[in-house]
Parts: structure tokens; sequence; C-alpha cells
């Protein structure tokens, strides 16, 4: 059977799913409901969150069981619902772009944990 | 004078009886007497405090003052503090001195409160026990053995424990009304956009809001009142006019439309509980109030929708936290991605990570539509049972949490059971409503919260309602034993 999911991707664009494999209407048929060790690796990497190995096994069974609750949304169709992201569907508000803060370079970063010539300092990035 | 509301300290310094000052040491004497077996505050701002009493004092004397003038108060430790720590309960921001002050927190200012410190707090607010914080776990004062609720834990537990008048909150799936019902306290969750978020460290941004936790719906209105407003930094805060929360107190509730939602008293209800609402229903069928039942019959998806909401959001707004600007810093970092990960990796605890990974996962490419698109529409659905129960109702009542305190450590190991205990409070800030919760009896000597949500913008009705039934009950008077 073909999966008949379409994914709206980041940039806007609908496309086809392609897997393969049989889901429901407005589910992909691929989901994973349980992830393994390697899967928490990538995620914490997508995060930028340094786990250490041995805690690897307990978060996998808990973001399992988190993800397998989570699962019961997939017990009503939704596909004629539309997304709602603001609980009073308004629109956010824009403001004129003219400055209306004043400079608070040195309060702002005498929070940080190293700045030199009003710059922050990190690990160098680039190999000369 | 630990002992009576905060409306009667505005009367008692009115007349005199006491100055901001006198009553500001009352206070800070209890909390270092006394918070060494609760550990509600994270920091005393003692100094600060005298010195904020003595300008209320000043104003009081000019007749420069509002009611609230002199009055202390302790701000939840997400509410950014111009020049004082604000940690968010969180080893990442243990070092953060906020440059500036929320906009609840400057409002309180401006009304002349005093600041007697930062309360503990889930971290980041994640969680419904306080057990999180990166500061320990804090007691509830009904019974040391048992949580306060979370995540505004350390808020309610200095309110209950009358270590302050008045604390303020944020609630984000219940946070606010949680910990008020599990300690015996009148706290409200105001309409999404009522009160500013500028300056409170986000969570769930689009879930997010501050309110007051106080000893009685009339203290909460005052507060409220000071709290709420336009505020042109935050840009989801409501453009209407300023409201005065206190000035239908005392309305009649004659003929007040109250709907029962059958899915909050099935199952999953400890039954005691459902005894105690039963009675306060009864209650309110005796000052007028019209009740029926009604359906929300999408309750059942709000846990599973919020979990994907909320760590969806979150993983967006904790990415600001790289170890660069502000906050924790990792030592020795070989690169860039190991300052990055290690810094974020030893900063949160885990049931931070645990939320910041599945909001990763259900945002990550493929997987968008399945977590974070299908929750947004069970979202609506949820709105829509709500709006439909609204034709029927004017206000919503039921328990406000399906037990009573649990026990420290009994929900720790189980993440997905801990985020059961909200229930009956999560539906409501996924459809963005007001909701507030009051004191309604006991079971055993363990409070019991009631929770009355209205419609959008509906705030003064519920505290309406609320003080109404607080003038006929005795509950939200209660102490724990040696706070009275």
């Amino acid at each position: 059977m073909q999966c008949n999911y379409r994914f709206t991707s980041r940039q806007g664009f609908e496309q086809a799913c392609g897997c393969g494999k049989f889901g429901i209407p407005d589910r992909h048929g691929d989901l994973k409901m349980t992830l393994e060790k390697t899967d928490v690796e990538r995620i914490a990497w997508l995060a930028q969150l340094k786990l250490s190995d041995n805690d690897l096994p307990e978060y996998a069974r808990q973001l399992s069981s988190i993800l397998a609750f989570v699962e019961q949304m997939n017990t009503v169709d939704t596909v004629s619902v539309a997304p709602l992201a603001h609980p009073l569907e308004l629109s956010l508000r824009l403001r004129d772009d003219v400055v209306t803060e004043g400079d608070q370079r040195e309060a702002f970063q005498a929070l940080a944990a190293h700045v030199e010539a009003g710059l922050y300092c990190v690990p160098k990035v680039i190999d000369t | 004078m630990y002992k009576i509301s905060l409306i009667q300290l505005s009367r008692a310094l009115d007349r005199r009886e006491i100055s901001s000052v006198e009553l500001t040491e009352i206070y800070l004497d209890r909390i270092a007497r006394m918070d060494g077996k609760y550990n509600s505050f994270i920091t005393v701002t003692a100094e600060l405090a005298g010195a904020q009493a003595r300008e209320a004092d000043q104003r009081r004397q000019a007749g420069n003052n509002g009611p609230l003038t002199g009055i202390p108060i302790a701000h939840k430790d997400i509410f950014c503090t111009r020049g004082v720590k604000t940690s968010c309960g969180s080893r990442m921001l243990d070092n953060f001195i906020a440059p500036y002050d929320a906009t609840v927190v400057e409002k309180l200012r401006r009304a002349g409160m005093v600041m007697l410190g930062k309360t503990n707090m889930d971290e980041f607010a994640m969680g419904s026990s306080n057990e999180t914080s990166f500061y320990g776990p804090v007691r509830n004062p009904w019974d040391l053995e048992r949580v306060p609720g979370g995540s505004s834990g350390g808020s309610a537990c200095a309110v209950a424990a009358r270590l302050a008048p008045a604390a303020t909150g944020t609630d984000t799936g219940g946070s606010i009304r949680q910990p008020a019902a599990l300690c015996g306290l009148t706290g409200i969750k105001p309409t999404y956009g009522a009160v500013s978020r500028y300056g409170m460290i986000a969570y769930a941004s689009s879930l997010d809001q501050g309110g007051p936790i106080a000893r009685s719906a009339e203290d909460t209105a005052l507060l409220l009142t000071a709290m709420a407003g336009f505020d042109a930094r935050d840009s989801t805060s409501a453009e209407r006019p300023a409201e005065d929360y206190s000035a239908h107190l005392d309305d009649s509730i004659e003929g007040l439309r109250i709907g029962l939602p059958r899915e909050f008293f099935g199952e999953g209800l400890d039954s005691q509980i459902g005894v105690v609402i039963e009675s306060a229903v009864k209650q309110f069928e005796r000052l007028g109030a019209v009740v029926s039942e009604i359906s929300l019959p999408n309750t059942r998806l709000s846990i599973p929708a919020y979990y994907v909401v909320a760590p969806a959001e979150c993983s967006s707004n904790l990415a600001r936290f790289d170890g660069v600007r502000y906050g924790y810093r990792c030592h020795g970092a070989a690169d860039i991605n190991d300052l990055f990960s290690r810094s974020r990796g030893e900063g949160f605890g885990a049931e931070v990570k645990r939320r910041i990974m599945i909001g990763t996962y259900a945002l990550s490419a493929g997987y968008y539509d399945a977590y974070y698109l299908k929750a947004q529409r069970i979202r609506r659905l949820i709105r829509d049972d709500f709006q439909r129960a609204f034709a029927e109702a004017d206000v919503i009542l039921g328990p406000t949490s399906p037990t009573v305190a649990f026990k420290l450590g009994e929900k720790t190991d189980d993440p997905v059971t801990m985020y059961l205990s909200d229930i009956y409070t999560i539906s409501i800030n996924l459809a963005g409503l007001p909701a507030l919760s009051l004191p309604a009896g006991f079971v055993g000597r363990l409070p019991v919260g009631l929770q009355l949500i209205g419609n959008h913008f509906g705030e003064a009705r519920l505290l309406n309602a609320a003080h109404r039934y607080q003038q006929v009950t005795d509950w939200h008077l209660r102490a724990p034993e040696g706070c009275g």
C-alpha cells in the first residue's frame, strides 16, 4: 500500500511522503514511537545537549514513553481541522522599525563569561 | 499581622496601625526563622525590601499611594528583577543577575509593593511538584513530606506558610492553579495576553501567562488589577483598556450558569475530592447559581497535545542558552560545539533536557506535521469544545487537581505519571482561557482546590463567583499548623 501522507516542509512546500508504507490519512506510516539509544544521540546532537553515555538508555526509555503517550492524538481524525497557533487567533503586532532602546552593551556584556573589546569570545571556529 | 489578609494589611497601613517597614520586618523575620524547613525562597532581598518599605512609608506620608503601597510580595524566580539574581530554578541561570525588570515586577513596584525575594520553582517552570528545581524541592506547609505542587511551588508555599501575603506565579499548564490548590490558596491564570510576558523567562510562549497567588479572591483581584494591562513590549499583549477586577466582586451570582464538565468527574479523580467539589457546587446553588452538566469531549487529548506544543516551543525558546552571552558556561571547551553542548548538557536538569529533546524531535524534518501540526489541530478541537460549552454556561466548574498534594518522590521516576497531574488545568492554557483555583475543603488535613474557568477576558466574573463563595465559606481562612 502507498503512504498517502503529505508533508509541509519547514519552507512551506507540500511534498509527498514516499516512504511506501501505509499511513492513516493525516499520519505518516513510518513514525517511530520507540526510540533507541542512537535516536537519542541524534536528537541530543540536534538540540546541542551533551548527554553522558550512561544516561542514554534511561532517556530512550522515558522519551519513548512520552511519545507513546502523545500517540493518543492519532485516535482522532483531524484532516479537516486547521492548526491553531495562537489561542485567540490574533496576529502578532508589528511596530515601526525605529530604535527605541538605548545602548546597553556594557551592562549586557557584564553577564558574559568571556568578553574582549566588546566582543563575545568563543573557542576558535575557523582554522588559519 | 502576618495572619491577616492583604486587603486587611492595606487597611492597617491606611490607618497607620503599622508601617511598611515594620510589616516588612515581620515577614523577613518569618522567612529567616522558618524557610529553612520549606525552601520556598531562592533569594531573599532583605536590604532591598527595607529600602522599598521606607520609600513606601514616605509615599503614604505624602498621600501618594495606592492600596498596594507598602505591602510585601514575593516574586517567582522566573520574573526578571533588575540587579537581583533571576535563576528560573536552573543551574543555567544560577549566575544571572537580570539587567532589567519584567513588566509585572515593574508594575507592582510602581504600585508601591515591597519585594521580599524570589521564590523557588520547577526548573524553567517545567514540573508539577517543584522537584525539578536546581535549588532542591519545596515542602508543602500542610504536610512537610508532601509537594507544594508546581511549577510555582515556592510562591504557593511562601503564601500558605504566611512568609508573604501574596506572590506572583506563572502558568503554562497549571503552574499557578495546581500549587494554589495543593497549598489551600486562591490563584488565577488570566486570559492569554492579559498580563505582559515581557521579562518573564519564556517556556512555551503561546501558553505562558503570569498571575497572582494570594489567600482570597479579593486579594487576588486587587493584585491582578495592578499586574494586568496592555504592554507594547510584549507582542502578544492584548490591546484592551485597563480593567478594575475588584469592581464586581460583590455582585450577585443569582442566575449565574455554571457548567460541570462530565469529563472532569470521571475516572482518575480521587473520589474524596469529588465529594468536596459536589458540596461546593451545592453552595454555589444556594448562592443562586444554576448548575448543569456540560461536555468537553476532547479533554483526554489535552495532555498529549500539550506535550508536543509546549516542548516544541521550549526547544526553540531555550536555544538561546548557549554559554556565550549569559548563563552557565562549561569549563575548558575544546571547540565551539563542545562549548554549546556541554554548557547546555551541564546547565540544564533532566526534565528540561527531556522536553527540549521531545520538542526537537517533534519539530525535526519528517515529523513536524505528524506531531506539531497534529497537536495544533487538536488544540483547535479543545478550544472549540470550550466555545460550545460557553454557549450553555457562563462559568465552568470542576476540580483543579485529580489528587491532593502527593508525597515527595512519589512521581519523579515516571515523567508521564507526573504529567497526568495537570489533566484538569492544561486544556485551559491550550484554549487561552482564564481560570482560577480556590480552596473548597479538605481531604484529611490536605486542602482541595476548586477550579472556575471563564471565557476569554472573563476574569472579573470568576473573581466575583469566587468572592461570593468565600463570603459564605471559610476554607480560604484556614492556615497550616503553626502558620495561623
